[in-house]
């Protein structure tokens, strides 16, 4: 917090400086998130504050996290439909959820509906990928 | 233009089929994530706001504002069934109506939280209606001066009001301030912290902020505490509390709705601690107190009259001034922000059909909760009881073709991601992401009505205009007493 603070501090300098310009806002709050974030550190530096909580399954959380990462890159290569049903399968998958029947129903379901509403009833323009020449 | 006409434009917006079918949408959708833990109210508000991107704007609130009355109550259903409360203020409720299921009262406990439910949801409309509209009237006389101060106080309630770490609640809010300020200054046009990327221009998009904050970081804690083991659902007796028994808790339905909806209109304070302070004060007003705790029905009826009425109360400083009073209204500032509305005086001077269409909606969708709640709870626990394997991947579907609809565009989904990381980071460390969202959404109010003060009359104004200086000081005091609370209390444990 206190290197994002300081980074964007350093890019205020850019800014044009006049009375209650610009930088004026950005300049408040770096000053009180960095003192706050200062303090925060100093009571954990001195023990007087509650200690991180234990890691969970971060391995498993990374999974999840680059799962989803890989759907936002499908999304542009495979188009919407299709790679939100193979990123729900393998999500499923993911969390023990091992009956192809419901994987199947759950996956088809969710595209069906995200087509009939979002597609053809709020005309959201979902990218298709090479679907674009089917639909 | 009076009250009665007023209202007449308000149900001439609900009455129809297409307007009754939204409330009812809203209302089911409300009950089941509410019920589903680790769905908050304002998550599912934000899981729905890109679907009402389509709608009028009036529709558009009726619908969020009808999930947001309904997940309060759907809330309190794990709560009793399980001793799993599907909102943090069903918490207080699941301290008697999981014993009530226990006994083998499960009925019971629901009857009664939804009467009260419906009750107290009913009395905080009516105090809604009572406040906002003379509150409106009188901020039509605000100076930006007032405006910033008033912000402010807003802002620091919530820092003051969370529970645990009050430095980190401030740094969350400071977090979200920042992140406001990029894209383009809106008074001098200057380009902030973009760093070239011309999608950056307009700063972050609200709604995919918001998504990312509550719904896609819920998903990643759930990863990191993944068991592999879903929650399971026993049967449970259907048997409503009999009229006499209704009849007896009357008073306390009555007392808590009035609690929870003058703390709701506290920004910050929120449903939860409404629940808290009704239970406790009903425990006190009690001929039974040995009963709370151990199934009793009056119990139940505090916690949920009191967390229901205290939507009411937390839309009047939304509609009448623009401030949100709890992390769900700020979401549905967001919601105005997306159709072109800004919550305020001018609201119901320029959109009257809006302010009464959701004053009128929110009576319906009591009503309609009602009659859903007494039929439809069997079939709202057999939905809810869907495996947790197959409900955290629909949320990730939903929180990306929720935040790429907003502006059909795939940065918006990277942001969505993004801001679910860092929500996770938040609360993985003990920041909670309400204030983050706060921050974000009344930054601009700030920066704007601060800058324009003094641009226009000088720092000087702040202690020159009374109603700013008095707001600023009771401001100033929300931030240092509890700073001042813990250090003493860190003094006298040592």
């Amino acid at each position: 917090m206190i290197l994002f603070s300081l980074v964007l501090w350093a890019v205020t300098f850019s800014f044009p400086s006049e009375e209650a310009g610009p930088a004026l806002i950005p300049h408040l709050w770096i000053f009180w998130l960095v003192l706050l974030s200062v303090a925060v550190l100093t009571l954990c530096a001195t023990g007087k504050t509650e200690k991180d909580p234990k890691a969970g399954r971060l391995g498993f959380l990374a999974q999840g996290v680059l799962l989803v990462i890989a759907y936002y890159y499908a999304i542009g290569l495979l188009g919407y439909f299709i790679s939100s049903f193979i990123f729900l399968a393998v999500a499923m998958y993911m969390l023990s959820c091992r009956k192809p029947l419901t994987v199947v129903l759950v996956c088809s379901g969710w595209v069906l509906f995200s087509y009939l509403i979002f597609y053809k009833l709020l005309f959201i323009q979902l990218p298709l990928g090479f679907l674009e020449n089917f639909i | 233009m009076d009250l009665v006409d007023s209202f007449a434009i308000g149900f001439s917006v609900i009455l129809g089929w297409k307007p009754i079918l939204i409330i009812i949408t809203g209302v089911v959708f409300g009950i089941m994530a509410g019920a589903m833990p680790g769905l908050s109210p304002s998550t599912a508000v934000a899981l729905l706001v890109p679907f009402s991107y389509t709608m009028s704007p009036a529709l558009a609130l009726i619908l969020l504002t009808s999930i947001y009355i309904a997940s309060n109550y759907g809330g309190s259903i794990t709560a009793v069934l399980i001793n799993t409360p599907g909102t943090p203020s069903a918490a207080v409720t699941a301290m008697d109506g999981y014993p009530l299921t226990q006994q083998g009262k499960a009925g019971k406990g629901l009857g009664t939280a939804l009467v009260a439910s419906t009750i107290g949801g009913a009395i905080g409309v009516l105090i809604l209606i009572l406040f906002a509209v003379p509150l409106a009237r009188v901020a039509l006389k605000f100076s930006p001066a007032d405006y910033f101060a008033l912000a402010l106080f807003g802002l620091a309630t919530v820092a003051s009001m969370s529970r645990g770490n009050v430095l980190k609640s401030m740094i969350a809010i400071l977090f979200g301030l920042l992140i406001k300020t990029i894209g383009i200054d809106p008074i001098s046009g200057v380009s902030r912290f973009t760093f070239g990327n011309d999608m950056l221009y307009d700063g972050f998009t609200l709604i995919p902020a918001l998504i990312g904050l509550f719904a896609v970081s819920v998903v990643f804690s759930k990863f990191e505490s993944w068991t592999g083991v879903d929650r399971v659902m026993d049967k449970i007796d259907n048997k409503l509390p009999s009229l006499q028994e209704f009849l007896k808790i009357k008073f306390t339905i009555l007392r808590s709705s009035m609690i929870g909806t003058i703390i709701g209109i506290f920004p910050g304070a929120g449903a939860t601690i409404a629940a808290f302070i009704s239970y406790d004060m009903s425990k006190r007003a009690s001929k039974e107190p040995d009963k709370f705790g151990k199934g009793s029905l009056e119990g139940v009826a505090a916690a949920e009259s009191a967390n229901s009425s205290s939507v009411g109360g937390a839309l009047v400083p939304l509609l009448a001034l623009g401030i949100p009073g709890s992390a769900t209204d700020a979401v549905l500032l967001g919601a105005f922000m997306l159709h072109d509305l800004v919550p305020g005086p001018m609201l119901f001077q320029n959109n009257p059909e809006i302010v009464y269409g959701i004053f009128s909606a929110l009576i319906i969708a009591n009503i309609i909760m009602l009659f859903l709640g007494l039929y439809g709870n069997r079939l709202f626990i057999k939905v809810v009881s869907v495996p947790e394997s197959i409900m955290y991947p629909l949320i990730l579907a939903i929180a990306i073709i929720g935040s790429f609809a907003v502006s059909q565009s795939m940065f918006d989904v990277a942001a969505c991601i993004g801001f679910g990381v860092i929500g996770w980071f938040f609360k993985r460390y003990g920041y909670p992401v309400a204030p983050v969202v706060l921050g974000i959404v009344l930054g601009k109010m700030v920066e704007e009505n601060f800058r324009r003060a003094v641009m226009m009359d000088g720092y000087g104004v702040f202690y020159r205009d009374k109603l700013a200086f008095i707001v600023l000081l009771i401001a100033f005091f929300s931030f240092i007493w509890p700073l001042y609370k813990a250090w003493r209390h860190h003094r006298t444990t040592r």
